[in-house]
């Protein structure tokens, strides 16, 4: 049996102090499911479903209301050196250059590393996203793409076993999305490290990842229940994958059909 | 060569007041004891420069303001750091600011002068005082205006507490807290002239008390050119500094 790297227990999230008197809304019930060490897994759902407060839990960023996740044979609690995220949006340090970005995935670590260790992972980080002309340059020149590129690095530089991805993408154009996917595809072949992947873009899903978790169940504000998983698939595709592929066609339509059957 | 010619469209104002000033008096439409002409004031600062004077004025100026500036940087900074952080402790203490950024520094001088006489802390307190509050704001004001969305990706990446005041706070703090520096400067200039038209014995405001006393308008205009040059000059220092310690703002 591979070994475990992510293993989330009967995990439910919900907003609002009973406490305080106000009625909690339950986000997420009971959500459940194992990812090995090494996977490619992505979550899909329509917006709103709650895919990002599920990876948010998942990074330690917020506390689970039920349940427990366990990554890498310890429960989460809080953020720690298991994981590494890389946001919707880039986050960088506007007043730090593109190798203090960088940098800061390094800084945390005990024991500390030194300036050189420091220096030489940036610079292997930057040329891996090929971007190490762009060192000294600030955050404000680079272009969304570059910027989530740094992003990327930053969170490699972390060297966290596990990657959590919260659409890093969603933002860029298509061609730019495209480059960067493929990046992420080769980084996971060649670190072979876990990587969860929130996604609402479902050809993206069927395109890289071996299981998709479709994430469901929140429908109209009316009546709003929270979303569990509706479904696991195994993406049994090689890669490069077709996505003109009778199979991955009927994927995505299966996808497709599972979400929007949900609302 | 552009960038020069453009860097001198400043001095085309001033030149043609000057020119102004001196057809004026060529046409004897000023009053001289009511107005210098411009030989006059020249006259002034070169006899004044040759016996020393101008600049034994001038240095007593710049030496209170460094005091009293580097008095109130010391104590606005930090305090601001940590008032910045904690909302009761800023609950605590704007109303009370709020008051105090009111009054402005000359209102206090009797007090000053009262307490420690003609002596140069007066001075220096004044300047310190009017430095203060703008240092201050500023300073809590850049810490509070971290992004959010940092501060959570400090925590992802599990920077220390020294390490999230080193990279983000500190930083984020700096661009307001030139803004400070540069609104303290000018404050506190403005302030020293007063004080020093009051109650001392030396610097620009003396000296044009100096000029008042004598019946010696020459010595007044000269006095207020070197109060706006030597303000003007220091903000431009300033700003050269800001673009060196703050290169991530701006649009180059």
């Amino acid at each position: 049996m591979a070994l475990l790297s992510v293993d989330v227990r009967h995990m439910g999230k919900s907003y609002g102090e009973r406490s305080r008197g106000i009625e909690g809304r339950e986000v997420l019930r009971d959500i459940s499911f194992t990812c090995d060490r090494g996977a490619f897994v992505s979550l899909v759902g329509a917006s709103g479903c709650g895919k990002t407060t599920l990876l948010r839990c998942l990074a330690g960023l917020e506390d689970v209301s039920e349940g427990e996740i366990w990554v890498e044979g310890f429960p989460v609690c809080g953020a720690d050196y298991t994981r590494a995220v890389v946001f919707q949006e880039p986050r960088l340090f506007p007043w730090l250059t593109v190798g203090n970005n960088v940098a800061l995935g390094l800084r945390g670590h005990k024991p500390r590393k030194t300036r050189g260790e420091i220096r030489d992972l940036v610079a292997e980080k930057l040329d891996f996203i090929g971007l190490a002309d762009y060192t000294k340059a600030y955050p404000r020149s680079l272009s969304g793409g570059m910027a989530q590129r740094v992003a990327l690095a930053r969170a490699l530089a972390f060297q966290a076993p596990v990657m959590l991805l919260d659409e890093p993408f969603s933002s860029l154009d298509i061609r730019t999305r495209g480059k960067l996917q493929e990046e992420v595809l080769l980084l996971w072949r060649r670190t072979g490290k876990t990587i969860l992947w929130v996604t609402h873009d479902i050809g993206e899903a069927v395109m890289f990842s071996q299981r998709i978790l479709v994430l469901g169940g929140s429908v109209a504000p009316t009546t709003r229940e929270p979303s569990r998983i509706l479904r696991e698939l195994e993406v049994d595709l090689p890669y490069p994958r077709d996505p003109d592929g009778s199979e991955f066609i009927q994927l995505r339509k299966e996808i497709s059909a599972e979400i929007r059957g949900s609302d | 060569m552009k960038k020069i010619l453009i860097s001198l469209i400043g001095l085309i104002l001033p030149c043609l007041l000057l020119g102004v000033w001196l057809l004026a008096d060529r046409a004897h439409w000023i009053d001289p004891s009511l107005f210098p002409s411009p030989q006059g004031v020249w006259r002034m600062i070169r006899e004044m420069w040759a016996d020393g004077s101008l600049g034994r004025h001038v240095s007593a100026s710049f030496f209170r303001l460094i005091w009293g500036f580097a008095l109130a940087l010391s104590v606005a900074a930090p305090l601001g750091f940590f008032v910045g952080q904690s909302k009761v402790l800023r609950r605590l203490l704007m109303p009370t600011l709020a008051f105090f950024q009111q009054i402005p520094p000359i209102a206090w001088i009797p007090f000053f002068i009262i307490w420690m006489g003609f002596d140069e802390m007066t001075k220096v307190s004044v300047i310190a005082y009017s430095a203060f509050v703008p240092l201050f704001l500023n300073t809590v004001q850049g810490v509070q205006s971290l992004d959010p969305l940092l501060q959570e990706t400090a925590h992802a990446f599990k920077l220390s507490w020294w390490q999230r005041v080193w990279w983000a706070h500190l930083p984020s703090a700096a661009g307001p807290l030139f803004v400070g520096i540069r609104l303290g400067l000018s404050n506190s200039w403005r302030a020293l002239v007063g004080a020093e038209l009051i109650a001392a014995s030396s610097g620009m405001g003396a000296l044009i008390a100096e000029g008042r006393q004598f019946s010696q308008p020459a010595k007044i205009v000269m006095g207020i050119f070197m109060i706006g040059l030597a303000g003007a000059l220091l903000d431009m220092l300033l700003r050269r500094l800001e673009r060196y310690l703050v290169p991530w703002q701006g649009s180059e």
